[in-house]
């Protein structure tokens, strides 16, 4: 090739060594410039991508409903198409699901809901029977069709219209995004609105033609593609949603959607990456620059000859500076679009392990313009090393010697230090050090401290060398001599010492910081999960899933039935009902969870309690014996019968206070069903009746009427036959006495031979005072582990929690950090005495099986043992999982970023400082040629230049990592870990010094080795005949 | 290989083509100042060849840069090509480089880019890259006998070959000033001869008035005169055979070193007064 370009590939070529250094330092510079921007961008869209996909279905889409008697479906239909083209965005919803529902009673005591939807049959796999297809027809799910014993050949009816069973289903997901936020599957229950803890009756939509004006909702569903949203349509999605809200309501639909919180959340996580990465990148941008300079500064001092040449042959300075710029500036623009690929390459090899799988990696404009300011230093450094060199006279250029070198400025290092040191201050006043809130800033801190630290030791490895100067000069040999003199004498040394410093520091933090926030990240992950793996369940009303669990695991050590109620009214707090019996073997725990032992712990939940009377049969019969009073009165007895929390009172009869006979025995009818009893309730009244106040006593010294009787025994009645009722009624059962000693009205008990015995007292004057024994069959109040958000917020709350109903439970709190299995923290308790309390309404609590981790190597495996004894399995969550799903958060990903990038950039400033002092020590030829002829051995040249490299490397490898270390311990607690700081378990700030210590022991020894090799191949082409050439 | 190849190209026809008046250059400054030219009184016609010599130190490379607008006098006047040098500007100085001067140093290797081919050079040297040029360039380095070497890499050319396409880079804009410096001391005899006669070709030939530094007796004989500089100063002037002294600005004159030892320093001459002249003898004691 001819003229100028030939000339220029000739020069590049002819320099390889430094055009090569050149062209790595500024392809490095512009890759990692790129890589920050480029990731942040793909990042964005997975983590839009991920917070869509574990949304729930009205996070994932939009619910349009009308709730008239009957939507017509041709108009509903209509309504919805002209919505989604009112939306603005008809592509992102192409599909709808429609479906009509209803409810209504297969059982007296039951309710399900009766609902079709488009598609349907695609959804359910029919075990027996077929789809239905005719109006009128309808499929039970397997788990009802156990319950309520009902086949293919069963009729209902659903108020007037008639219902055929043509088959049986089991849905083949039931949480999947089709069935929109509809509970259709027993506790599968939308905290929205609670639906029947039956699992619904599937029919035909024109079933629904026969109800007429009756209440049937009309609903359609519009998911989202998911994977076609990008961060560019969020704003048109934003406004679609209350866009088909608009379209909707003239024709009286109502949009639910939760759409736009999940697209909060994703701009939050987003918004954490996106400061967080511009800091990174800016921080390793700055020894990536100062590489870059010093390496383009070099490279064009070292064509001063070529400059001065076309000085003399009287080319104009714009010419010669054109001349002197063209090589590096060539291959600045050469490194510009490998970098480019470079950057884009190494963020899809960082995209494919931290990001969601199929992420696409673009790079943006911003990305580009980012790796072409990243060469902005190098132009720079060749337009000033230009200028320089142009103004410089020929003769000066020609000298061997250069002229006045001028030393760095004492100056400089203490206006360097005082400014590192100004702004870890002012890093420490945002709170960004030492603080225990985080803040983005503390970012900066390890580039701070590595600056100031790196300055210092560019003055410290100086004067420790000269102070060797005596000790070398007078032992040691000439190896150290050497070493200690050209470390000292050579700016070109502490350059390194700078570089490696910096990168170092930075790399060193980003280590650090990286096993901290996987370490916390492991332990959020398990204290959410609370197991190693969880599986959400649904078990049938009436089915033990605790006994389910000890079927499959008689051992206790590998599975444990949970339930978890969570209070959303209370900021989230979790009830979480653990069997204590294996919580132990299976559920996350951590000492420092707690002051006392897990095993304390667990025993004080279960103090043992009495079990609950349950009445089974059709009548109840009662016997009193022993009754007596102070004054005539009659005593109305009441029992209440409970199913869940619906209480039925049964008027069980009327009795005089001292009947004349001493056996009374009275009977009432019991409710359907299996009923828990959980009271008796003695109302006392004047023997005239009516509303006539009960006259004072004389029989007692302060005319109190109080009176004895003994409930001597209890019995049910199943058929014609009646059978003994074990209530306690002789001892250990669960009988109370409500209110306190002190109450004007109240009551003894007193369990004997005989049976209960049960003393009640009142005030004279009162009409009909009523007396009431409760029969709990748990702890009152409940022993909790409570953590000390809920410890505060007992005493506002009379020292309640909501139970696993949702009710208001006492309990007798004991303090714990952490409770595992809730996000928010909150309440463990004993799951049995926890289900009785809510009298086993549990349909608003969520149910799970959680796994050990070592017993359980197969959760897929379990679940589907699980599922065979009829429990549905509705989805299998792991430690791993939620783990996954933080670490694809902002912050993790920005950990993430932090380590490649400093990696890199050590790995740079590492590699440029051996090459440095390759070159150097090749430019030192005819010094080392000179040493050999004058009689210098070649094992002690090389020492020497061993010694000198060595001491050179390792001074900015443990600069840096002594900088970074520092750096942590000030900055790590208030580095954002997480995009929501989470509440439990409380974050630890200990580096993993081991990895990091393992890691720059590694790059130690390659960069010693590294170095060994230079010096014992520089040393291997040292020949006296070496000085016949013109000494440089 | 055929011999001279350029004419010079000369801005002022009439005139010498270098002259110095009481030229002085001091380096350094305060205690260090040392002052390598004190009070040079020189002129050079166009066309002619001269030698510059003198011990090391003398000063001979000071006036060649001086000549070459690459340093500034400390005092007195220096021309070149009609041009005088002392006020012009840094641009300028580079003008009258690129236009009246060449330039052509001891070390081949700084002379070239020893990467660039032998082409290159020329074509840098020249600074413009017109198709014409190259053909140019091409017949410049026919007729210093690197015609076949157009294209090879400067580096990979011999100590001799290089100072021949130094010399052709240096006449490549015919300046009317060759300025040397000591051209053949890295070279062998052979190579030594071709350059010189390339040189003295360029002044026949070409017109250039070529200004040799040199230590080499033989390079000195070949120019068609020499002046040596010692102490800064000139002293003895050969020409056409003939030794020539000098009267400096303070009257001395220095005599060659072989008339010292017939007439040593402290000798009293006797002065006799002649039409064109003196003549000086030794005293009657």
């Amino acid at each position: 090739m001819e003229g100028v370009a030939g000339r220029l590939l000739r020069g590049v070529r002819a320099r390889g060594a430094t055009s090569a250094i050149i062209v790595l330092v500024a392809l490095v510079a512009v890759a990692a410039a790129v890589t920050g921007p480029t990731f942040a961008t793909a990042a964005e869209r997975a983590v839009l991508t991920d917070t869509l996909h574990e949304g729930q279905p009205l996070a994932q889409g939009v619910e349009i409903t009308w709730q008239r008697p009957a939507a017509g479906l041709a108009d509903v239909t209509a309504a919805v198409d002209q919505a989604r083209q009112d939306s603005g965005t008809p592509d992102l919803f192409p599909a709808r699901i429609r479906g009509q529902q209803t409810s209504f009673a297969p059982l007296p005591y039951q309710q399900a809901a009766l609902a079709w939807r488009d598609g349907l049959c695609d959804h359910l796999r029919v075990v027996t029977g077929r789809c239905p297809a005719a109006a009128g027809e309808v499929v039970v799910s397997a788990a009802t069709a156990r319950l309520d014993g009902l086949t293919t050949k069963s009729t209902l009816a659903a108020g007037k219209v008639p219902l055929r069973v043509v088959g049986v289903y089991e849905p083949r997901e039931p949480t999947e995004r089709y069935w929109g936020a509809r509970g259709y599957f027993g506790q599968v229950v939308s905290k929205l609105q609670l639906v029947d803890s039956i699992d619904a009756f599937f029919t035909a939509p024109a079933t629904f033609e026969a109800f007429g004006d009756a209440p049937v909702g009309t609903s359609v569903y519009l998911p989202l593609v998911l994977d076609a949203v990008t961060p560019d349509r969020v704003p048109a999605l934003r406004t679609a949603v209350p866009r088909i809200a608009t379209s909707v309501a003239p024709s009286g639909g109502a949009v639910v959607s939760t759409l736009a919180d999940s697209l909060d959340d994703a701009g939050s996580s987003a918004q954490v990456l996106r400061v967080p990465v511009a800091l990174i990148t800016l921080q390793l941008l700055v020894p990536v620059w100062l590489l870059l300079f010093l390496a383009i500064g070099d490279a064009a001092d070292a064509r001063a000859p070529d400059v001065a040449l076309s000085s003399l042959r009287g080319h104009s300075r714009l010419r010669t500076l054109v001349f002197g710029l063209a090589e590096p500036v060539a291959l600045l623009a050469l490194a510009l679009p490998v970098g480019l690929l470079a950057g884009w390459a190494a963020t899809g090899v960082l995209a494919r392990a931290a990001l969601r799988p199929g992420t696409p990696v673009t790079l943006p404009a911003l990305a580009v313009l980012a790796g072409a300011g990243a060469l902005s230093a190098g132009l720079l450094a060749a337009v000033l090393a230009g200028w320089r060199a142009v103004r410089r006279p020929v003769l000066e250029q020609w000298r061997r010697t250069p002229g006045t070198r001028h030393r760095r400025g004492g100056l400089v290092d203490v206006a360097v230090l005082v400014a590192t040191a100004a702004g870890v201050v002012e890093l420490y006043a945002a709170g960004a050090v030492g603080s225990a809130s985080t803040h983005v800033l503390a970012l900066l801190v390890p580039g701070l401290v590595g600056l100031g630290v790196a300055v210092l030791a560019t003055r410290v490895l100086p004067w420790a060398c000269r102070r060797a100067f005596g000790p070398t000069g007078r032992r040691g040999g000439l190896g150290p001599f050497l070493a200690v003199r050209q470390v000292a004498r050579r700016p070109a040394a502490l350059r390194s010492v700078l570089l490696l410093s910096t990168s170092f520091a930075l790399a060193t933090f980003a280590i650090a910081a990286w096993t901290v926030t996987a370490a916390n990240t492991t332990a959020v992950a398990a204290t959410r999960t609370g197991a190693t793996a969880v599986l959400d369940v649904a078990p049938s009303p009436g089915e033990d899933l605790g006994a389910t669990v000890a079927t499959l695991d008689p051992g206790g050590t590998s599975a444990m039935a949970v339930d978890v109620y969570t209070d959303f009214d209370q900021d989230g707090r979790g009830t979480v009902a653990v069997d204590t019996a294996r919580f132990a073997a299976v559920g996350h725990w951590r000492r420092d969870f707690a002051a006392a032992p897990l095993a304390d712990l667990l025993t004080r939940l279960r103090p043992g309690s009495p079990e609950p009377v349950r009445l089974t049969g059709d009548r109840v019969r009662v016997r009193l014996t022993g009754s007596a009073a102070s004054n005539p009165a009659v005593l109305r007895l009441g029992l209440q019968a409970g199913r869940g929390h619906s209480i039925t009172p049964l008027d069980v009869g009327t009795v005089p206070a001292a009947p004349a006979g001493g056996t009374v025995t009275l009977e009432a009818a019991l409710p359907a069903g299996p009923v828990v009893l959980r009271a008796l309730t003695v109302t006392v009244l004047d023997p005239r009746g009516g509303y006539t106040p009960l006259a004072p006593s004389d029989g007692t010294s302060d005319g109190t009427p109080q009176g004895t009787f003994t409930l001597a025994s209890l019995e049910t009645r199943v058929g014609s036959t009646w059978t003994p009722v074990p209530a306690g009624l002789t001892g250990g059962g669960p009988w109370r006495i409500t209110g306190t000693p002190t109450d004007v009205t109240g009551g003894t008990v007193a369990p004997g031979p005989g049976g209960l015995r049960l003393g009640w007292h009142t005030l004279g004057g009162q009409v009909g005072p009523q007396i009431t024994w409760t029969a709990n069959g748990f702890p009152t109040p409940l022993p909790a582990l409570v953590t000390g958000d809920v410890t505060a917020g007992l005493a506002s709350s009379g020292g309640t929690v909501a139970g696993l109903d949702g009710a208001q439970l006492a309990v007798a709190p004991v303090a714990v950090t952490v409770v595992p299995g809730v996000r928010a923290g909150g309440v463990l308790v004993d799951r049995e005495y926890a289900r009785r309390a809510a009298f086993d309404t549990t349909f608003s609590a969520d149910h799970q099986v959680w796994l050990a981790g070592g017993a359980v190597a197969d959760p897929q495996a379990f679940a589907r043992r699980l599922a065979s004894t009829g429990v549905r399995v509705l989805g299998v969550r792991t430690t791993a999982d939620a783990e996954g799903v933080l670490r694809r958060q902002g912050p993790a990903l920005a950990s993430i970023l932090f380590v490649a990038d400093s990696g890199v950039a050590a790995l740079l400033a590492t590699v440029g400082a051996i090459a440095g002092l390759h070159l150097a020590g090749r430019r030192r030829r005819y010094e080392l040629s000179a040493l050999a002829a004058a009689g210098c051995r070649p094992r002690t040249l090389r020492a020497s230049l061993w010694l000198e490299q060595l001491t050179v490397l390792a001074s900015g490898l443990l600069a840096g990592a002594a900088a970074g270390a520092v750096a942590a311990l000030l900055a790590l607690p208030a580095v954002p870990e997480f995009v929501e700081l989470p509440r439990q378990p409380a974050l630890l700030f200990t580096p993993g010094w081991g990895l990091v210590l393992l890691l720059l022991a590694g790059v130690g020894l390659a960069t010693a080795a590294a170095a060994l090799a230079s010096g014992a191949t520089l040393v291997a082409g040292v020949r006296a005949d070496q000085l016949r050439e013109a000494a440089p | 290989m055929t011999a001279g190849p350029v004419a010079a190209a000369s801005g002022s026809a009439a005139g010498p083509a270098v002259v110095c008046r009481n030229l002085v250059h001091v380096y350094g400054g305060g205690a260090a100042e040392v002052a390598a030219l004190r009070g040079v009184e020189l002129e050079i016609a166009r066309g002619e060849t001269l030698a510059v010599l003198g011990p090391s130190g003398s000063g001979k490379s000071t006036l060649l840069w001086l000549l070459a607008g690459l340093a500034r006098p400390t005092a007195g006047e220096v021309h070149v090509d009609g041009v005088d040098l002392a006020p012009l500007t840094a641009a300028q100085l580079r003008e009258v480089r690129r236009r009246r001067v060449g330039v052509l140093l001891q070390n081949p290797a700084r002379n070239l880019l020893g990467y660039a081919t032998c082409l290159d050079n020329v074509r840098f040297a020249r600074g413009r890259t017109r198709s014409a040029d190259a053909a140019d360039a091409a017949d410049l380095l026919d007729a210093v006998g690197l015609g076949d070497r157009r294209n090879a890499r400067a580096g990979s050319l011999s100590g001799g070959e290089q100072q021949r396409l130094a010399l052709t880079v240096a006449l490549v804009n015919r300046p009317a000033v060759l300025l040397a410096d000591e051209p053949t001391s890295q070279l062998d005899a052979t190579s030594a001869a071709l350059v010189v006669d390339l040189m003295r070709a360029a002044a026949t030939d070409g017109g250039t008035t070529v200004v040799v530094v040199t230590h080499d007796a033989e390079v000195a004989e070949a120019m068609s005169r020499t002046v040596t500089l010692s102490d800064g100063r000139i002293g003895r002037q050969t020409r056409a055979g003939r030794d020539h002294v000098v009267v400096g600005p303070d009257g001395q004159v220095h005599l060659p070193p072989d008339v010292l030892g017939v007439l040593p320093p402290g000798t009293l001459l006797e002065v006799d007064r002649l039409p064109d002249g003196v003549r000086l003898r030794r005293a009657a004691p």
